[in-house]
């Protein structure tokens, strides 16, 4: 019991002074910015497409082709210009079509029932090649979202409205690679090698409380402020979003669980593509309404930071000068970055950089980058991985370290 | 049982050999100085009694814990200051108290708060933010830390840092009169002379190594009363008392003379009777200083025995 009171103690101090410090007040304001720029880039999309997408713009599109195409058969009739005449013609159709299509969304399940007729259809066919297989994958795929989709009532969100969840599921993917580590780094890199750089380390420690706990109590404080910092933005972003472009589609499915297995094809590689062929597996896939699958994704970014504070915080044991763990902490971040665009192998996967988004491990994204179908509780264990060898060796070196110059 | 035991204590530091097996002890109540040129290995040695650091051989008790094996039990009883006491800049006195109070885990926190606050005399400027305060003021501070555990050992590295003649003398009867309540106090300083007014017993390091421990008066006086008489001719005067009292020398026109205080009349007969024209005459004691830098420099002071 005195465990539990003396590290509730610990964290209460740890709190007091990380709400003091100017560090976390930073990390704030840059989170309004990224979420003024969510805002802002939310609301041009939304105006664009309400601008080309909508009804009355595709009937302008029509009567601006239409015209065109009256001015070259009023000219002389060269191969060209006939040539030019079944170009204009054949895009008309297809733009009259979509007009169609427009004017009666409430169709919509009559067009998914055509849809599903035509997967199935090509589902029948026997797969030859890995590429066969790997396009029958895809197809299951589509498959379940359409039948999702009929079953559950979910018509198709129309082309010229936004659907908030979209777009934010876009954001945060971008978000999560470097910004949210950085906010995380601003905030947790210091928080052992401040002490050490100011010297106030040194009456820490003279109590009777023992380094582990203090450790633990600052590791404690520093996932709090993360996870506030975290899901504060993410929270914030959907309800910026929400408040510009309202909540449709938020029940659009999205599969989750998609395993992969890879397939090396020559055949593929001599056409110029890849020689992995990735085919997609849905055995143990799911549909999910996006606004869960956002709101799960906002959860799992979180675990991601979590990792990424311990990591953070390893820094700032491991460096007595808290500019060095602070800049050693970016730079990981920013090398392990750079290095996931640039080496496509395997062990990739393993890097803590490639999974400070769960999210795309659940879906099967990173797998198809990887051509390692790690799935969700892969992803889990190699994150809970790193972050239980970055707190160890903090312990570990926090205990034994003697306290001789600061 | 002494407050504080050091046996046979080593730190190496990199393959340097640091504190070479120190033993000393610090008795309730007492007031335990500790000298020692730069570089002996003081302020290593203080970081090792307060659990900084670890000794490479040897064991630390305080109250007879080893401050290794039963730390909650050895620390509960210790306030230290390690050099300058930094405390949090933005936080106020009053939070920073309450910071190491919640560590300390002491019941009636706000009471004791206020009460270590009265005692360095910072309880007006308690609620302000420490980045405001003056050095002396940040000392106090320091030191209402060190008691808020009502600690039976205060450990201080050169505590009086930056206070004002007045401040460094509220320091030294702070000090004296937590001694007088059973409290023992290990102070180490380079002002030899707040050492020689506040300290019982004074150890003495050099290189690592213990020179000499022992009390204070004693070692200022060496165990030998000497009387300094001011004189115009100091060489005549040296030759004149120089068969009776034995060890006379002159310096700079005070003549040091080995002997008891009842002698001081024959003595002054003599002189007067050679017609010396004498200006003074005070008993002498050394300074600490002098004591200190003879033994440090390896130099016998004359008529000092056993060092």
């Amino acid at each position: 019991m005195r465990l539990v009171f003396e590290l509730w103690q610990v964290c209460i101090n740890e709190w007091t002074k990380l709400i003091r410090r100017k560090r976390l007040w930073v990390a704030l304001i840059l989170a309004a910015l990224i979420v003024a720029l969510f805002a802002y880039t939310t609301h041009e999309d939304a105006a664009s497409a309400l601008a080309t997408q909508s009804p009355g713009a595709v009937q302008q599109q029509i009567q601006e082709e239409k015209a065109q195409l009256a001015q070259f058969q009023a000219q002389p009739q060269t191969a060209n210009i006939k040539q030019m005449e079944s170009g204009l013609t054949s895009e008309l159709q297809s733009l009259q079509h979509q007009y169609q299509q427009l004017q009666h969304p409430g169709e919509w399940q009559q067009t998914v029932r055509q849809e599903i007729q035509q997967d199935k259809q090509q589902l029948s066919t026997p797969a030859a090649t890995p590429q066969d297989r790997a396009q029958q994958g895809l197809v299951k795929v589509d498959l379940l979202q359409l039948n999702y989709e009929l079953n559950h009532g979910v018509a198709p969100v129309l082309p010229w409205k936004t659907s908030v969840y979209q777009s934010l599921q876009h954001f945060l993917d971008i978000v999560s690679s470097i910004f949210l580590p950085l906010l995380v780094v601003v905030v947790a890199a210091d928080m052992v090698s401040g002490e050490t750089t100011s010297g106030t380390i040194k009456l820490l420690l003279i109590r009777p409380v023992s380094r582990t706990r203090i450790l633990l109590g600052k590791w404690l404080a520093a996932l709090f402020a993360t996870a506030v910092l975290t899901l504060g933005t993410c929270a914030a972003m959907l309800l910026a979003g929400m408040a510009i472009v309202g909540n449709t589609g938020a029940r659009a499915p999205q599969v989750v669980g998609i395993g992969y297995q890879f397939v090396t094809s020559q055949l593929a590689a001599m056409q110029g593509g890849n020689s992995i062929v990735a085919i997609p597996q849905v055995g143990h896939a799911s549909v999910l309404p996006i606004w869960e699958f956002v709101v799960l994704e906002m959860l799992l970014i979180t675990l991601g930071m979590f990792m990424m504070a311990t990591l953070a915080f390893f820094c700032s044991v491991l460096f007595k000068s808290s500019m060095a763990s602070t800049a050693v902490a970016i730079g990981v971040v920013i090398v392990g970055n750079i290095a996931e665009s640039l080496i496509q192998k395997k062990f990739m996967a393993l890097l803590f950089t490639s999974h400070l988004n769960p999210a795309n491990d659940w879906t099967g994204q990173s797998a198809q980058t990887f051509h390692w179908s790690l799935g969700l509780g892969g992803g889990l264990l190699v994150m809970a991985l790193w972050t239980l060898v970055a707190l160890g060796l903090s312990l570990w070196k926090f205990q034994r370290q003697d306290i001789l110059n600061a | 049982m002494s407050v504080l035991e050091l046996e046979a204590v080593s730190k190496r530091i990199g393959g340097r050999l640091i504190l070479d097996n120190l033993s000393m002890s610090v008795a309730a109540g007492e007031v335990y100085g500790f000298l020692g040129p730069n570089g002996a290995g003081k302020t290593t040695t203080i970081r090792l009694i307060v659990g900084l650091a670890r000794p490479t051989a040897g064991s630390i008790r305080i109250l007879g814990h080893d401050i290794a094996r039963e730390r909650r039990e050895a620390v509960g009883n210790l306030g230290a200051i390690v050099e300058n006491p930094e405390v949090y800049s933005y936080l106020t006195g009053r939070q920073n108290l309450e910071h190491y109070a919640r560590l300390a885990g002491i019941p009636n926190s706000k009471e004791r708060i206020l009460e270590v606050a009265d005692i360095v005399n910072l309880r007006q400027r308690l609620d302000d933010k420490v980045k405001r305060y003056s050095l002396g003021m940040r000392q106090r501070l320091g030191v209402a830390q060190a008691l808020l555990g009502k600690p039976r050992l205060l450990v201080l590295d050169e505590p009086t840092n930056g206070l004002d003649p007045a401040g460094m003398r509220e320091f030294r009867e702070l000090m004296r009169s937590l001694a007088e309540t059973g409290v023992s106090v290990f102070v180490s300083s380079h002002l030899l002379s707040e050492i020689q007014m506040m300290c019982d017993r004074v150890a003495v390091l050099k290189e690592g190594r213990i020179l000499a421990e022992r009390n204070v008066e004693e070692m200022m006086t060496g165990g030998e009363h000497k009387v300094a008489v001011t004189v115009a001719d100091g060489q005549r005067a040296v030759a004149i008392l120089a068969q009776g009292y034995p060890g006379t020398d002159e310096k700079e026109g005070v003549v040091r003379v080995p002997c008891e205080k009842e002698q001081i009349p024959q003595l002054l007969r003599t002189l007067v009777a050679a017609e010396v024209d004498i200006y003074g005459v005070a008993p002498l004691s050394d300074t600490l200083e002098e004591a200190f830098l003879s033994l440090t420099q390896g130099v016998e002071e004359a008529g000092e025995a056993g060092v």
